[in-house]
């Protein structure tokens, strides 16, 4: 039941953070625009004012492609190969987000104020960041621990078949895959109690949000997938209605344009969605186990 | 002793008389002139084969024959001085476990000639290694520091012309672990190359000889297959789990009550014959007109079997209406397991090896492009029986032609290879850019020997660049014209051995009456280009020049009568250039469309011989754009990117592809999210 009130919990205080959720996606469309600037140009001078590159407006087409990427693929390739930085520097900022956001989940009552979200966003920068490179270096290890093993077993046999060497490492992908979402699951209650109780000490909140998680393993589960549900529909419904279309005119690419749009802010709203129901879900546990 | 072996040999040939008097075609298809007897015995514990081999020889020639040349190809795998290992050793792992095969006894005549035997060589290796002859027992004969694929068997009494051999040989094979075609992993065997195999005795004039002689080469990395094709009846006895499959059909089996079981196989005017064991093989079956289809599959493939099929199928439907008959009743398809793979994807007339991976997405069609390409060569090495030693491309080369034509027929021409919601590709476009993409390829020939390919680029020289000049080829003359070629070749040169010209000489002969737009007798301007030489096409259409038409002006008149006209622009009135140049040193002659301001285009033909070409217009329409081979029948081209040229770019496509990066770059920020 927790779960369940936890949800629509959720969904009351992701309506309530609309422009939250506008401010949040604007943003990051303007990350986004200043990123695709540089790539558009390179495109343009690679086309040139050949008619080749036409033949790819209708879908995929690998001859045109590939005589367009052997006369101007190197200026492209350099722009793709920076892609570390650019990951690292949207990793940042989403970690910036995580304190203005809770801000705001915290207190979904009264008007959105862009001040108060980065003054949160920001003193909550350092302990957030140090979380995210804790989880990242427990993702390491779980990823050591799972498919070294595998890899192991696989060398050790003899004249293997190549379904079971399929199987060994699909098992091992979803083992890790599994485990991932569950230290995901904690990642996310850690944040929320770091948030809530104004401490730094990352390793130990994490610690505790793991058997926050372990004890309320099947309800926090269920949340999770409750959670999943409309986010996956979306997706699935988007490229149901991508996969027969062929945008070829100037016009059919702007509407989907902007479907896409829409996508991406949907994407921001589910992830204010999350955050106030495992908000919601700490919250009320936390009275009951007060009281 | 001589008697002894009399006996045996009569006795030998009453117990098979009824079994190889089974035939399986109705007339022979060649002139047979190698026929085999063997019976073989598969060790499965010491991986060995035993084996008796009755050769019968006729000698087509006018020649009298001193001596008889045989491939004993699997002592390419007897140590690491082989000719094979020498050219491959690199990328042949660290435990290689080898083989051999060696000859216990050889009768000709009912003499014993076994001490006569002696190897020798022909590709030469190098200055210091020249051809040579080596004893069969030399003193040190367990090592030998040279390469022992080649025997000789001088004859004591000459062959005459058309007069008939017999030699009867006892020969035993070590299997090496499969690292490559043959040998066996675990409880998995496939022969191949595995008993003394006649060389061809090519007499003056044929494949452009002035002498007769024997053509023999040995096993190289890269080539095998050169033989006559003649009969084959091979017994097989090995334990009764095993699963068995051949070049031949089974026409006896019999169990000897104690585990094992005798296995009889006929083929008829195949260049080879191999066979292949396995306890867990399961058979898929299915049938194609007269054509049987056996599939072995391991059991993790089994649900692929439709796929071998049904590639297949498509296949024999495909030789059958563009090239001719596939003459026999039974194919048998193996689907090596992972830890042989190395003898996935080989070809053996009636016999083919093919390879997938467990669940293997159906839009990934490698295990139809290996089908189709290995049954392929049925007709282009098996009845069209080309050397693929020194005419590689006429083997792999058009073979590889014939494989894109049919996966682009059968799959699409553009997702004939890769077919996903994100990217597809065809077969004829994957073999343009593997050619467009190796860095050596224009370092030698396409014609050359298979051996003499530097760098690495016998694959790309041997497969996809004839492959990708063929279809060059085809766009030029016509489909249906090229149709006739191969119809032709095929009538002409089954069950024969064909050349480089002869099958030149057919395309000049076919095109001289075909209609097209080429307006030439002869394509020996192509094949000299782009066969013989390392040509290389590049046009660009380099510029697009519009300049209104201008009334001249000056002093115009006689004497008192002078008048001046100032020279004035005819604002409707435009000339209109466009240059075009050629950059490669390749000629082929081209369309060149171009567009209008006024929505009309033109087709104008250009030899492409000169470095540039000019084409100019006047008139109130101004020329917008320009392309050269709007048909992309060149497809020999390097760089298609030049081909064409607009006056006004068309962003459309930055358009389109930035708002997928833009969207990308949003969902990478979404999913960075989930992580931080």
């Amino acid at each position: 039941m927790k779960a369940i009130r936890s949800y629509f919990k959720g969904l009351s205080i992701a309506f309530r953070s609309l422009r939250m959720v506008t401010w949040i996606y604007l943003f990051l469309f303007v990350v986004a625009v200043i990123t695709t600037i540089p790539f558009i140009r390179l495109v343009n001078d690679m086309t040139g004012n050949s008619l080749l590159p036409d033949r790819l407006i209708n879908g995929f087409d690998a001859t045109a492609l590939h005589d367009m990427l052997k006369t101007g693929g190197k200026s492209l390739l350099f722009y793709l190969k920076g892609w570390w930085p650019l990951v690292a520097g949207f990793m940042l900022i989403q970690i910036w987000f995580n304190g203005g956001i809770l801000y705001r989940v915290s207190n979904p009552n009264g008007p959105f104020k862009i001040a108060a979200f980065l003054r949160s966003a920001h003193n909550h920068f350092w302990r957030f960041l140090k979380l995210a490179v804790a989880l990242w270096a427990i993702y390491l290890l779980l990823a050591l621990l799972i498919f070294l093993p595998a890899m192991l077993l696989i060398s050790l046999k003899e004249s293997p078949t190549d379904q079971w060497i399929v199987h060994i490492v699909l098992f091992s992908f979803v083992i890790y895959l599994i485990l991932v979402l569950l230290l995901n699951i904690s990642g996310d209650i850690a944040k929320i109690t770091l948030f809530n109780d104004s401490k730094t000490k990352v390793v130990k909140y994490l610690w505790r949000s793991i058997k926050f998680m372990i004890s309320r393993f099947f309800s926090l589960i269920l949340l999770d997938l409750m959670l999943l549900v409309l986010p996956v529909l979306v997706l699935i419904g988007y490229y149901l209605l991508k996969k027969d279309v062929i945008t070829d005119t100037t016009g059919l690419i702007l509407l989907f344009f902007v479907i896409q749009q829409m996508l991406i802010w949907l994407k921001s709203f589910f992830r204010i969605w999350r955050l106030g129901s495992l908000f919601s879900y700490y919250i009320r546990n936390l009275i009951v186990s007060n009281s | 002793m001589r008697n002894l072996f009399i006996l045996c040999f009569f006795l030998l040939n009453w117990l098979i008389a009824p079994v190889t008097a089974q035939e399986i075609l109705q007339k022979p298809l060649s002139e047979r002139l190698t026929n085999y007897q063997i019976e073989a015995s598969l060790d499965t514990q010491q991986k060995l084969v035993q084996g008796t081999m009755i050769l019968t020889y006729r000698n087509p020639s006018s020649d009298t024959l001193h001596e008889l040349l045989f491939h004993m190809y699997m002592n390419a795998f007897r140590n690491d001085y082989s000719r094979f290992f020498s050219e491959r050793r690199p990328a042949v792992r660290d435990s290689v476990e080898y083989g051999y095969i060696r000859v216990i006894s050889c009768f000709v005549r009912g003499e014993d000639r076994t001490q006569t035997l002696q190897f020798t060589g022909t590709d030469q290796w190098g200055p210091e290694n020249p051809a040579y002859i080596w004893n069969l027992e030399p003193p040190d004969s367990a090592f030998t520091d040279t390469d022992l694929t080649i025997m000789r068997l001088p004859l004591k009494q000459l062959l005459l012309p058309d007069s008939t051999i017999s030699v009867r040989m006892k020969f035993e094979v070590k299997l090496p672990k499969l690292t490559s075609r043959s040998g066996y992993s675990k409880d998995y065997f496939f022969v191949a190359q595995w008993f003394p195999k006649l060389a061809v005795y090519e007499p003056a004039g044929m494949r452009g000889r002035t002498t007769g002689g024997w053509n023999a080469h040995q096993f190289h990395a890269n080539s095998e297959f050169y033989a006559d094709p003649g009969t084959y009846v091979v017994k097989i006895t090995l334990p009764e789990s095993y699963q068995v499959g051949s070049c031949g059909l089974l026409v006896h089996e019999q169990s000897d009550g104690a585990g094992n079981k005798s296995l009889t196989f006929r083929g008829e005017d195949i260049v080879d014959f191999a066979w292949t064991a396995g306890k867990r093989f399961m058979v898929a079956e299915d049938q194609w007109q007269h054509i049987h289809i056996r599939c072995l599959m391991q059991p993790e493939h089994y649900r692929q079997a439709d796929r071998y099929i049904k590639a297949v199928k498509y296949a024999m439907q495909y030789f059958n209406d563009h090239v001719g008959t596939y003459p026999w009743p039974y194919l048998t398809i193996v689907d090596p397991p992972t830890s042989g793979q190395s003898s996935g994807g080989m070809e053996y007339t009636t016999m083919i090896t093919t390879g997938t991976a467990y669940d293997l997405p159906r839009g990934l069609r490698l295990p139809e492009v290996v089908t189709i390409h290995e049954f392929g060569h049925a007709y282009f090495m098996g009845m069209l029986a080309t050397n693929e030693f020194e005419e590689p491309w006429m083997d792999e080369g058009i073979n590889t032609y014939f494989e894109t034509r049919i996966m682009d027929w059968a799959y699409g021409e553009k997702q004939s290879m890769a077919d996903f919601p994100f990217a597809r590709l065809g077969d004829g476009e994957f073999c343009r850019i593997s050619y467009l993409d190796f860095p050596a390829r224009s370092i030698v020939p396409t014609y050359n020997n298979s051996w003499s390919f530097p760098h690495g680029s016998y694959g790309v020289l041997s497969y996809q660049k004839p492959a990708t000049m063929m279809r060059t080829l085809e766009r030029l003359i016509g489909r249906d014209c090229m149709d006739q070629v191969f119809k032709t070749y095929y009538r002409r040169w089954a069950f024969k051995h064909p050349s480089s010209q002869d099958f030149i000489d057919i395309v000049n002969e076919v095109v001289a009456l075909c209609p097209n737009n080429l307006s030439v007798s002869s394509m020996n301007w192509f094949f000299n280009q782009f066969l013989f030489d390392t040509r290389e096409v590049d046009y660009r259409v380099r510029d697009i020049l519009i300049s209104s038409e201008i009334q001249k002006g000056g002093w115009f008149g006689r004497k008192r009568n002078l008048s001046y006209h100032p020279a004035e622009k005819h604002h409707d009135h435009y000339i209109s250039v466009v240059r075009l140049e050629r950059l490669g040193d390749g000629v082929i002659p081209l369309d060149v469309m171009i567009g209008f301001n006024d929505g009309t285009t033109v087709i104008e033909r250009w030899d492409g011989k000169e470095k540039y070409h000019d084409f100019k217009y006047i008139g109130s329409r101004k020329v917008l754009w320009a392309q050269i081979d709007p048909d992309q029948k060149i497809l020999l081209d390097t760089n298609m990117m030049n081909n064409s040229l607009s006056l006004k770019p068309h962003r459309k496509l930055s358009l389109k592809w930035g708002t997928k990066f833009l969207f990308f770059i949003q969902n990478l920020m979404q999913i960075t999210a989930i992580f931080s």
